[in-house]
């Protein structure tokens, strides 16, 4: 079972959903280059300039650990990225479970409601930008030519989770400006998709839309607000994956 | 709410474990126009505007939930009217009688956000310029690398012009001297001449002019091959015959080498332009005649290979020694041990190989494996049947 933590912060946000699965699967977890303790010298503007970049590491690591028959779970925008190394590689896995999906969060209307409107999105950049993200671009040099203030950049890279500034702008890009509902109906593994009753991010209608385009799929809706009910619900989000694994495991032709 | 909090000078919140709205002080209700009251069971999302609920959602809260607080975010509340208020907010997680809740406080920021805002974007300014320079800065470089390609470009051409002129000079004058001091001799002392003695200058005149003959032709293709125009004719050609008949002019040459022709039966036909593969061959063989000892033999082999025919000029010298065979085919190159021994323009083999390149086959220069057992000089060019038509 390969854990992938969605845009905003790191592995670290599987704590109590994670551990649940270990005595019956091999669990991994895992930060996207940028974030955690990643090697930020790996980072490429040139992969992770769209969300393949971030399939590939995904089916890197797959294919480094040999994994075969594996579930996959993504939150958030790496709902959108399971879905990708899924379509890029469908024999390797054997379930989806998308937490919170959006395949486009912009609006688009008549016909399509992501929730937000382009200017929301500006806003969004302009305020990570005055919550150091863009402040950190515009003092990568100064802190690069002070190689004896490493505390400046290290408060820069902590003051959310542990995620790399400029890196997450790029993640941000990427993640609230794409497109991936054309994507939906290439996906050929069995999946379940879990949504909050109330989240401002993903809004139900959008995890219907996905149940809707995602031939074959699961709904499961956790009466919570927010947008991480892997953090806010760990028991209801571990039971929804549980109740949907045993049912596979009865009923293998579903799913 | 306690009625202490209600004076405090910034937006106290109370939150529950869903974030939804516990309890709120006078402030808080002051900052955004609402009363308190009104706001206890909202979801804190309500307050928020578009960007700051995303901002909160996927990464204030995450934080809050795993490390038990967060301080100094940046986010816009959203007042009754739907105007923003920037504020900066801390928040810690507390553990109340009824379970887990949030405590948040929050301060505007008004004009500290202007000048930041300001600042900010005069920044990103400046680093954008920064770029913009570093990117004009390299232009340069470039700028001036090419320049300097440039000038040794010239420098080269100079050197090639030099080269030129040198050759000219020696090439054309040794002939020329000869000529015009045997003609001298034959038109004064005709008379007087033992006929064997005169015939000996007739014939030096002959093969002199003969060399200036084949420098000229040379020349020709160099001017052309420098021109960019190396286009010949294309007709079937009969190799076997070609060789043939360069080997007869040149044995006429040569009386002091011995020829001998090995022709692989079968030969396929080539395409190309036989004037200048015989030019070729001819000048692979006075290559070999000047290279190689009096005496010794001259092999010319042509056979079938690799969908095409290969001619082989194998001579008995000293072979190229620890020469670069490629070398030997660029303009006004002249091996270091070959200057002295004999006298050559450096451009026959470059025409060879502009000749052959043109007719769409390779050159090629070897020494035979055994030291001081010759050299080989060879071509290949495709069969008629593999070209592609065009």
């Amino acid at each position: 079972m390969v854990f992938a933590h969605g845009f905003g912060c790191d592995q670290s946000l599987w704590r109590s959903v994670a551990p649940a699965f270990e005595g019956t699967h091999q669990v991994i977890t895992f930060d996207y280059v940028g974030a955690g303790d990643s090697d930020r010298s790996a980072y490429d503007p040139l992969r992770y300039g769209s969300l393949a970049g971030y399939a590939s590491d995904v089916l890197d690591i797959c294919r480094a650990l040999d994994l075969r028959d594996t579930i996959l779970v993504g939150h958030s925008v790496s709902a959108t990225i399971a879905m990708l190394a899924a379509i890029a590689e469908p024999a390797r896995f054997r379930d989806l479970i998308l937490i919170t999906p959006s395949p486009r969060y912009l609006d688009d209307p008549p016909g399509y409601r992501g929730g937000f409107s382009r200017a929301d999105i500006d806003g969004l950049f302009g305020m990570m930008d005055l919550n150091a993200m863009g402040w950190a671009e515009v003092l990568a040099p100064v802190v690069m030519g002070n190689p004896d203030q490493p505390q400046l950049t290290r408060q820069l890279e902590t003051t959310f989770c542990s995620i790399d500034p400029v890196m997450a702008r790029e993640f941000a890009r990427v993640t609230f400006l794409g497109d991936n509902r054309g994507d939906l109906a290439a996906v050929s593994t069995p999946t379940l998709i879990i949504q909050c009753s109330d989240d401002a991010v993903a809004p139900p209608e959008v995890g219907e839309y996905v149940h809707g385009h995602l031939a074959g799929s699961r709904l499961t809706t956790i009466e919570a607000s927010g947008h991480c009910p892997h953090v806010s619900h760990p028991v209801e989000t571990v039971a929804a994956i549980r109740a949907y694994l045993m049912e596979r495991q009865r009923d293998p032709a579903s799913g | 709410m306690t009625r202490d909090l209600d004076g405090v000078p910034g937006g106290v919140l109370g939150l529950s474990a869903d974030l939804h709205i516990l309890d709120a002080n006078a402030t808080m209700g002051d900052l955004i126009g609402r009363s308190p009251s009104a706001l206890l069971g909202e979801p804190l999302d309500s307050l928020l505007s578009a960007p700051s609920r995303i901002l909160f959602q996927t990464h204030v809260f995450p934080v809050l939930a795993a490390h038990g607080r967060v301080e100094e975010v940046f986010l816009t509340l959203v007042d009754a009217t739907g105007v923003p208020v920037p504020v900066l907010l801390n928040a810690a997680r507390s553990e109340g009688p009824a379970g887990q809740r949030f405590d948040v406080l929050v301060v505007r920021v008004l004009a500290r956000t202007r000048w930041e805002t300001e600042l900010l974007a005069g920044a990103q300014e400046l680093a954008r310029e920064r770029a913009a320079s570093q990117a004009l800065a390299s232009d340069l470089q470039r700028a001036v690398e090419d320049l300097s390609v440039r000038h040794e470009q010239e420098q080269r051409s100079h050197a090639v012009r030099d080269a030129f002129l040198g050759v000219l000079s020696h090439e054309l004058g040794t002939p020329i001297t000869t000529i015009y001091g045997m003609s001298q001799l034959l038109t004064q002392r005709l008379p007087m001449l033992d006929v064997a003695v005169a015939t000996e200058y007739v014939e030096e005149i002959h093969a002199e002019s003969e060399r200036l003959r084949r420098l000229m032709g040379d020349l020709i293709v160099l001017s052309r091959a420098e021109a960019g125009s190396m286009v010949l004719e294309a007709e079937p050609v009969l190799v076997h015959r070609v060789v043939s008949s360069a080997v007869q002019s040149e044995r006429a040459r040569a009386l002091s080498h011995r020829f001998i022709i090995e022709n692989q039966p079968g030969l396929p036909l080539i395409m190309g332009e036989e004037t200048y593969l015989e030019q070729v061959i001819r000048n692979y063989l006075s290559n070999a005649v000047k290279y190689s000892p009096a005496g010794s033999t001259i092999l010319v082999r042509s056979e079938t290979d690799a969908g095409g025919v290969v001619v082989r000029v194998l001579d008995e010298g000293a072979g190229l020694g620890s020469e670069e065979p490629d070398r030997l085919f660029e303009l006004f190159y002249r091996a270091p041990g070959a200057a002295g021994k004999a006298p050559g323009s450096g451009i026959g083999l470059f025409v060879c190989r502009q000749l052959i390149e043109a007719m769409r086959g390779r050159t090629w220069a070897r020494s035979n494996d055994a030291p001081n057992t010759g050299a080989e000089f060879g071509f290949w060019l495709p069969a008629m049947a593999d070209l592609p038509l065009d």
